[in-house]
């Protein structure tokens, strides 16, 4: 059974189709890769799956819900989550706090629980720190729990939102160019988590330019451009196919092999 | 983590140490009432320390609720026979509906604009105020009746003194638990970034809802104190200056902090009291200062001296 | 017929005013991002200033342009002593801080000229002009005529001179503008000069009808926030559309409705508006892009 699917999804903005009839599928314990040009729709894709923008046509599925229209947070709760392209990391609080924060909805949140401090609250508290400790380890960002968020380089951001979108428990873990930022050592390191969290069970959607990662931990492949979908399929497909070598592959080896 | 309850316990410790020592040290009833002033306005600000400071959304219109809190005082026991005692809580309760109720619409703007509503909202109630004369005598205020509780007459400073102390301990009590809560963190992650929070599952308009009649009733509760304390009540507690001087209060000691709270009341009650001495100019010179301090400590009073003591002790 | 046509009248003569103080605010919003809340101050200034020449003998119009140096003066002042030095602090902190300035500058007023109400004479006639079995003071026609000159002056500024041209690059993009090498201190206090002179020419115009007092500029401040956010912050059509439309409001409301309750009102309208265009009548959509 198909964990989550998109079918025929478009937007636009003041006219302009930033998507048009894009689908895709993706299983649980499976690496699904979304890759394409600069301005191919990527993360516009992923705001609206995660119910940040309305689509203006087309469905979307989670667990064979219909979930289009619904609220993030409401999304949040039906075992989807994400991290982003430009962070959206919490950063006057601590990174402990920081994933602790996407506990939210395993906490039996009372407003006036908390005002009183229940004792139900201490009890809750132990066994959510516990769970971001574990989680702050499993991105490699243990030694660090309590300092200030915004005083940690980029690299590290973008693993914490790896841990915080980990501690909502997900389902389907949407991943925007995690390894943007990051020294060949850490991508290698990356691609182990991404590949980890998949083996646990969960569906993973992966955008990302660095092509070594996606070509080593994806099972399948949705190349976009200009909003539409120009090709899917197995990495070697992907790698030997003329339309997409011509739109992007072709394009980054030869920024890549200008660069070095 | 026991140390970070021990913590929280300690500040109301100590909180409660000063209280009871200045209730003792106070020579008279001019310092006692000046002292009540300094804890009734710091419990209306405490509320702006979790809408402000945790939660990030800014209110220019929070003295509605003082006012509110303070006519409740007034009219409550007049026209409904309600013991005075009773009215803090049930403003508090009329407040809070309120709050709710315009919440949901207000909360949707944001920056400026959700400035210029909550202004206006406080607009509103203070006009109300000043203009059903019959019900709460116009722009000259009315009386408020005392309290008596056991055929004794509520009207020393010193039963205020503690009556507000005590209000306040309790007020930043609440306030020192949240954090460190779900709801806490939520505050504060809705304040760095409501997208990043409203994909962790936070649903963004209802905790801004729930600070939001947060502060109202702190507002609220402040406000009937107030009416109660002086026996009187104006419409110019309802006041779009009465708001700005809130957050004024919230902001000059430290917008995150329950102590900065305190200062900043502090602060703000007592420069006038100061600058009575120097009569015509005493509008003049509190409006430097205030340009002068958020100039130079642009984060408030207590950060500033955090930052100071972790100086000297490095 | 009369009676409403009178109302309108009042509405326009007053949304003008309020159109003015919107406008300051726009010019300074749009280059700093900064809300001033000392803007209504200026409306108070040339009013005041304007009071006090003519009362040392100075005739109407160099009084006039004096109000508005002193204004302009203050402005600057405002710029270099109090919104520079506070560098990149947080938005409440400086909305406190202007807070702070309109405060010391009401205490300033009232050590100069006193707590009561000062007025000068209409400036071409005491008798009202009838239009339609209306009332309509002379000093009125100033008011709108004066209005409108400034803002199509400001709109000259804006759209045909390299200063305005400046102005605008850095509303649209501060860091670009100053990469392009625009100054952006200069820009600053044109801005703040700028709109000291439109909030003084309203003060000076209006004065004759409405009076001055040393603590007339918080409501004229809060009239012109909500004028601005009613048009949409940040659009310069939009605060003198916002401006006219809040004044109509609240006239036709003191008319027809309550005067006790007009300003009441007229933000109530405001927040309609707002609930329904959550960026004002003329505002840019902001859509939070991630
Ligand atoms: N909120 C928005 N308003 C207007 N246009 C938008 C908005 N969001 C995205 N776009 C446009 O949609 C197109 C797709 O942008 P998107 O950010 O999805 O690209 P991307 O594939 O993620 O690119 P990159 O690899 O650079 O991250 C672009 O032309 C962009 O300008
Ligand atoms: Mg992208």
């Amino acid at each position: 059974m198909s964990s989550l699917r998109a079918h025929d999804v478009s937007i636009a903005f003041g006219g302009i189709k930033a998507l048009d009839g894009v689908g895709f599928d993706v299983m649980p314990g499976e690496v699904l890769a979304i890759i394409g040009p600069n301005g191919a729709g990527k993360t516009t894709l992923f705001n609206v799956v995660s119910g940040l923008y309305r689509p203006t046509g087309g469905h979307i599925e989670l667990d064979g819900r219909g979930i289009e229209g619904l609220p993030p947070h409401r999304l949040a709760g039906m075992g989807l989550s994400r991290t982003f392209q430009n962070l959206q990391v919490f950063t006057e609080m601590t990174l402990i706090d920081n994933v602790l924060v996407g506990r939210h909805l395993r906490e039996r949140h009372s407003f006036l629980g908390d005002l009183f401090r229940l004792p139900s609250v201490a009890r809750e508290n132990d066994t959510s720190r516990k769970r971001a400790g574990e989680l702050i380890r499993r991105v490699g960002l243990e030694g660090r729990e309590s300092a200030i968020a915004g005083t940690m380089p980029y690299g590290a951001l973008r693993r914490l939102e790896i841990a915080r979108a980990l501690a909502t428990e997900p389902q389907v873990l949407m991943l925007d160019e995690p390894a943007a930022g990051c020294n060949p050592f850490e991508t290698r390191e990356l691609a182990a988590l991404i590949r980890s969290i998949a083996d646990d069970g969960r569906a993973v959607v992966l955008v990302e330019h660095d092509m070594r990662l996606v070509m080593s931990i994806s099972d399948r492949i949705v190349v976009l451009d200009r909003g539409r979908v120009i090709a899917r399929g197995a990495p070697a497909d992907i790698r030997s196919n003329a339309t997409v070598v011509e739109a992007y592959l072709g394009r980054l080896g030869a920024e890549e092999a200008a660069r070095a | 983590m026991p140390h970070r309850l021990s913590d929280r316990h300690l500040s109301v410790l100590a909180l409660a140490g000063v209280v009871i020592a200045l209730g003792w040290i106070l020579p008279n009833a001019y310092f006692l009432r000046i002292a009540t002033l300094v804890w009734i306005f710091a419990l209306a600000t405490l509320g702006l320390t979790v809408l402000i400071g945790q939660a990030g959304q800014v209110s220019l219109g929070q003295a509605g609720f003082l006012g509110v809190g303070a006519y409740a005082a007034a009219i409550l026991p007049t026209r409904y026979g309600l013991p005075p005692l009773a009215t803090p809580f049930v403003g508090a309760f009329v407040s809070g509906a309120l709050a709710f109720l315009v919440g949901r619409p207000i909360l949707r703007l944001k920056g400026h604009y959700l400035a210029i509503a909550t202004l206006g909202l406080g607009f509103l109630i203070s006009l109300v105020l000043t203009n059903e004369v019959g019900w709460t005598g116009g722009p000259d205020g009315m009386q408020v009746p005392r309290p008596v509780v056991f055929g004794v007459s509520l009207s020393q400073p010193s039963t205020w003194y503690w009556i507000s102390a005590a209000s306040l301990l309790i007020g930043a009590w609440l306030v020192l638990n949240l954090d460190g809560t779900t709801t806490g963190r939520a505050f504060r992650a809705l304040r760095d970034s409501e997208v990043g929070a409203s994909v962790m599952g936070i649903d963004v308009s209802r905790m801004k809802l729930r600070a939001f009649v947060l502060a109202a009733v702190y507002a609220s509760v402040a406000g009937s104190l107030l009416g109660l304390s002086n026996g009187f009540v104006t419409p110019d507690q309802s006041s779009f200056l009465q708001s700005v001087e809130l957050v004024t209060m919230s902001v000059l000691g430290g917008a995150h902090s329950v102590v900065g709270a305190i200062l900043g009341s502090a602060m703000l009650v007592l420069l006038p009291q100061v600058l009575t001495v120097m009569q015509d100019y005493e509008t003049l010179v509190l409006g430097a200062i205030v340009v002068v301090v958020m100039i130079f400590l642009p984060s408030g009073l207590v950060p500033a001296l955090v930052d100071l003591t972790k100086r000297l002790t490095r | 017929m009369a009676e409403l046509l009178q109302y309108i009248a009042t509405g326009i003569t007053i949304g003008s005013v309020y159109a003015l103080v919107a406008l300051g605010f726009t010019l300074i919003y749009n280059c700093s991002g900064i809300v001033n809340f000392a803007q209504g101050e200026f409306v108070m200034i040339g009013g005041m200033v304007t009071v006090a020449l003519t009362a040392y003998g100075l005739p109407l119009e160099a009084a006039a342009v004096g109000a508005v140096g002193v204004s302009i003066v203050v402005g600057i002042a405002i710029y270099i002593l109090a919104v520079a030095p506070a560098g990149r602090a947080s938005p409440v902190t400086v909305i406190i801080i202007t807070i702070g300035v309109s405060i010391f500058l009401r205490g300033a007023a009232q050590v100069l000229f006193g707590k009561q109400f000062h007025g000068v004479k209409p400036f071409l006639s005491e008798q009202p002009v009838m239009i339609l079995g209306a009332a309509v003071q002379s000093q009125a026609f100033l008011v709108i005529g004066g209005t409108a000159a400034a803002s199509l002056l400001f709109w000259i500024l804006l759209e045909r001179t390299l200063i305005g041209k400046a102005l605008m690059a850095t509303a649209a993009n501060r860091l670009a503008a100053q990469l392009v090498g625009i100054n952006l201190r200069r820009v600053m206090l044109i801005a703040f000069g700028g709109s000291a002179a439109i909030g003084a020419i309203a003060g000076i115009l209006v004065t004759p009808i409405t009076l001055t007092s040393y603590d007339v500029g918080t409501m004229l401040a809060l009239k012109g926030f909500a004028a601005a956010m009613l048009g949409g912050m940040g659009s310069p059509l939009g605060a003198m559309a916002g401006g006219l439309l809040l004044g109509l409001a609240e006239a036709l409301s003191a008319g027809y409705l309550s005067s006790a309750y007009k300003d009441a009102i007229a933000f109530l309208a405001t927040f309609a508006v707002l609930l329904l265009a959550p960026n004002g009548l003329l505002g840019r959509r902001s859509v939070n892009r991630v």
